[in-house]
């Protein structure tokens, strides 16, 4: 009865119903927020599906066109870069089925970025190289070649492990506290250590990995900042092409890049869209 | 015979006689203003010419020590209402001279058909501190300028502005400055301002950048700045010292010419420079489908303003309509050092094409006065036809007559096309070449749950929760440590109220009873037997009331009720509290 009586007296008071009100609000946001993002989405589908049907050229690219506009829309309200990577599948989809290999690569990059085994990406992006007639681009490094395992898994799964296994480390800690035992100290010190690890991991990506990027519009290498300096090879850097970013100078307009030959050079900025 | 000679012979003396009559008309001078010469000032001058008014002056033909000089025509005077003859003044500006003696050199200038020449004469530039030395009280002075090459032409690019010359503090009260608006032209950034000492005149520089749009004449001026002399006092506030003082600068007219039309070439579209150089390079490759993508980088470079350099309309090039279809979007110049680069996107429509055909490019030289052209090599390319498909019927046309039909009329045979080699307004779509999208739903366009950098929270809240944890054990065992200490009576009060064992409360009372004694300080310590208690006193009297209950309980013979041990217990916390 007491009980009841407090918990009567806990509704009533002005902060329960402020609280209630604002989880409301924010319930009725999100249900709009997201219907309208499952219209957006059926819209886009649809619209490529049906470019997938037509039988003539303009239709296809009206179609295709249509689909990409809505898929774009999407991409600036939700842009999910620590998503499972299907959506930047679809566009990449979208950006080859209008012609548009350099940026179909770039968004078939980023989608194996966020799902690197997709076999649907990999298989379209070699698709996309081979119309450019390009190989694809393999960057390695010896933390790469030593922790394979570790580059299989996308960087927001390796997040989502990190975040259980510190979990796991924290809560076995804790249950020590209150029931010391040898058993819990050890199995929080062994998930502890392999979220520190993980940790590492991320700093060491985070800090001192370079960036990818993709050659939009052909460029030659330039030995400087500048279109004036000589060039580093005479056949210019293909649209298509990956390549990885050091720095960039004068400002940001140029980019520092190294490409799959292993040739260094600068590139104007314009000519380069990063992956993430 | 002999008259109509002679009758020849007056008229080509009388024409002759005429001929020199107007050759002497003619008088060419040049005088230069040296009282208004300023020091690193463009030297102001005046060129008069007296001639015939039938007699044309021709402007463009000013010239001196081999360059053309451009003038500004000011106005033309009447000798006499009745006579032919007028004094037309023209205005040029020299560059700044040091200061010292100077000669100006021969100008020429066609009058009609002849050149005629001013002789050559000297002209000092003043020192700047004979400038100081001979300014008697507050100076203040206004030139107005334009750094214009002769000829100007429509993107073209240069300075106008002002010097303004002053000795005190003067506060303007106001500026008619119309170089600075330059009405009719395009402004390029912001104006500069340029602050010089010589002496004790101070020079302030106001410098435009502006940019020819439209042919035309364009008069600026008159130019004034008016304002008084202040002084401040020792507040710091201002006080007028003089009354006011204007300077003026007489008005600057800046002549933009047309590109001549003579020699224009078709893909002239108003570039200008001296000696420049065109270059195409292919940025893709050279062998492609139809369709393909092409990249070029359109270079150029040499001697002139590169800012108006303008891209050849590839559109209209011979060679490209038909065979290559162009961005949509203008390309951007990329400016460099010394040369600017345009990066330039097509596609290839046909087959057909065997290059990107030599791109053309022409300028205008406005030193030589003529249009130069320069042509890119042709650029060797290899555009494959995208595979083949079979052409339907196109929906509506009348089919072909199938073998054995029965012939038609001659005159509906006419009218019959054969439509299978038409190409298709509506071309088929080919096969789709990649895997099909992923039905997306709305948890594809969210983040992993705990799938971003925010999860790196964990750490410090975890760490968070650790420490209040084991602050909150520390705390609890900290309390737990501290033994709530009973006294003798709380024993005792406990044995009453507990309902337990005749044991439990012997047990309960003997403790009660021996901590009380030891509170007491009759013992050392609680922890003693009621045997090995003193027998004096009240300890004795306590051991003697414990042992005589021990007794009683083990020999069976219960003489002491509770309520008695109760009310004789309660007599030795009495005794011992006293």
């Amino acid at each position: 009865m007491k009980q009841l009586e407090s918990l009567k007296r806990i509704a009533a008071s002005p902060y329960s119903v402020a609280t209630a009100f604002f989880i409301f609000f924010v319930a009725v946001y999100l249900h709009f927020y997201f219907s309208a993002a499952g219209t957006q989405i059926q819209n886009a589908d649809q619209s490529y599906l049906q470019g997938e049907r037509s039988q003539t050229v303009a239709e296809r690219k009206a179609e295709f066109n249509k689909a990409l506009e809505t898929y774009l829309k999407m991409e600036e309200s939700y842009d999910p870069s620590f998503g499972n990577g299907k959506f930047y599948y679809n566009i990449g989809n979208t950006y080859f089925q209008l012609q548009e290999y350099p940026l179909a690569i770039l968004y078939y990059y980023k989608a194996l970025r966020l799902s690197p085994g997709n076999p649907r990406a990999s298989h379209n992006l070699d698709v996309a190289l081979a119309k450019l007639d390009l190989k694809p681009a393999v960057h390695t490094s010896t933390l790469r070649n030593l922790f394979f395992f570790y580059y299989r898994l996308s960087l927001p799964v390796r997040l989502q492990f990190f975040f259980f296994l510190a979990l796991i480390a924290f809560g076995a800690f804790s249950v020590h506290l209150w029931y010391p035992s040898m058993r819990w100290k050890i199995a929080g010190g062994i998930f502890g250590v392999l979220a520190a690890t993980m940790l590492l991991g991320f700093a060491y990506g985070y800090f001192f990995e370079n960036s990818e990027a993709v050659v939009m519009k052909s460029t030659f290498l330039y030995r400087g900042a500048g279109n004036y300096f000589t060039k580093v090879v005479e056949e210019p850097l293909r649209a298509g092409n990956k390549v990885v970013v050091y720095q960039s100078e004068d400002d940001g307009r140029w980019f520092k890049v190294e490409d799959a030959q292993g040739n260094m050079g600068y590139v104007p900025y314009e000519s380069l869209r990063l992956i993430f | 015979m002999v008259m109509f000679r002679r009758w020849l012979i007056f008229v080509g003396f009388a024409l002759s006689i005429a001929q020199v009559w107007a050759v002497d008309d003619v008088r060419v001078s040049v005088q230069v203003d040296e009282k208004k010469i300023m020091p690193d000032s463009p030297i102001r001058a005046t060129l008069t010419i007296q001639h015939d008014q039938n007699q044309e002056v021709k402007t463009d033909s000013v010239v001196m020590d081999g360059q053309p000089l451009q003038v500004e025509f000011v106005r033309d005077v009447e000798i006499a209402p009745d006579s032919p003859l007028r004094i037309s003044f023209y205005q040029f500006a020299l560059k700044p001279m040091q200061p010292g003696l100077q000669i100006l050199s021969p100008i020429a200038v066609k009058v009609g058909d002849t050149i005629y020449k001013t002789p050559a004469t000297t002209f000092e530039v003043p020192s700047p501190s004979r400038i100081n030395s001979g300014a008697k009280g507050p100076v203040l002075n206004i030139e107005a300028y334009a750094n214009a090459p002769p000829s100007i032409f429509p993107g073209q690019r240069f300075t106008v502005g002002y010097r303004f010359y002053y000795n005190d503090n003067i506060e303007l009260k106001v500026q008619e400055l119309p170089l600075l608006e330059a009405k009719g032209f395009k402004k390029i950034g912001s104006p500069k301002i340029s602050d010089v000492n010589q002496g004790t005149v101070s020079i302030r520089g106001i410098e435009q950048e502006v940019e020819a749009v439209k042919a035309g004449k364009y008069p600026f001026g008159p130019s004034f700045i008016e304002g008084y002399i202040y002084r401040q006092d020792n507040f710091g506030r201002k006080q007028i010292f003089s009354k006011d003082i204007r300077a003026e600068a007489d008005t600057v007219t800046i002549t933009v010419s047309d590109f001549p039309e003579k020699g224009k070439p078709a893909s002239f579209n108003g570039s200008i420079g001296e000696d420049l150089d065109f270059s195409v390079e292919l940025l893709s490759y050279k062998d492609m489908q139809v369709g393909d993508t092409i990249s070029l980088a359109l270079k150029f470079s040499g001697k002139g303003d590169l800012s108006t350099i303008q891209i050849p309309k590839l559109c209209c090039e011979p060679g490209f309509p038909g065979f290559f279809e162009m961005s949509d979007i203008p390309p951007i110049p990329t400016p460099g050092n010394g040369n600017v680069v345009y990066f330039v996107e097509l596609r290839a429509i046909s087959p057909k094409v065997r290059a990107i055909p030599a791109i053309e490019f022409s300028y205008y030289n406005p030193v030589k006065g003529v249009y130069e052209i320069r042509r890119s090599e042709p650029i060797p390319i290899t555009v494959q036809a995208a595979p083949e498909k079979t052409l339907p019927m196109t929906p509506g046309m009348p089919e072909k007559p199938s073998e054995g039909s029965p012939a038609e009329p001659a005159a509906q045979k006419s009218v019959k096309a054969d439509v299978v080699n038409w190409p298709q307004t509506t071309p088929e779509a080919g096969a789709i070449e990649i895997e099909t999208i992923y039905p997306l739903s709305v948890s594809d366009l969210t983040n992993r749950n705990f799938g971003t950098w925010s999860v790196l929270f964990v750490i410090p809240l975890g760490l968070l929760a650790l420490f209040i944890q084991s602050d909150y054990m520390r705390r609890r065992s900290q309390k737990e440590a501290e033994v709530i200490v009973k006294t003798g009576l709380d024993y005792w009060n406990e044995a009453k109220e507990g309902g337990g064992t005749f044991s439990e409360f012997y047990a309960l009372l003997t403790k009660a009873l021996l901590m009380r004694l030891h509170e007491v300080k009759q013992i050392a310590s609680e922890e003693i037997s009621p045997q090995n208690l003193p027998e004096e006193g009240i300890s004795g009297q306590v051991r003697a009331f414990l042992l005589e209950i021990e007794k009683e309980r083990f020999t069976g013979k219960d003489r002491l009720s509770k309520e008695e041990i109760v009310k004789k217990a309660d007599q030795l916390f009495k005794q011992m509290s006293q």
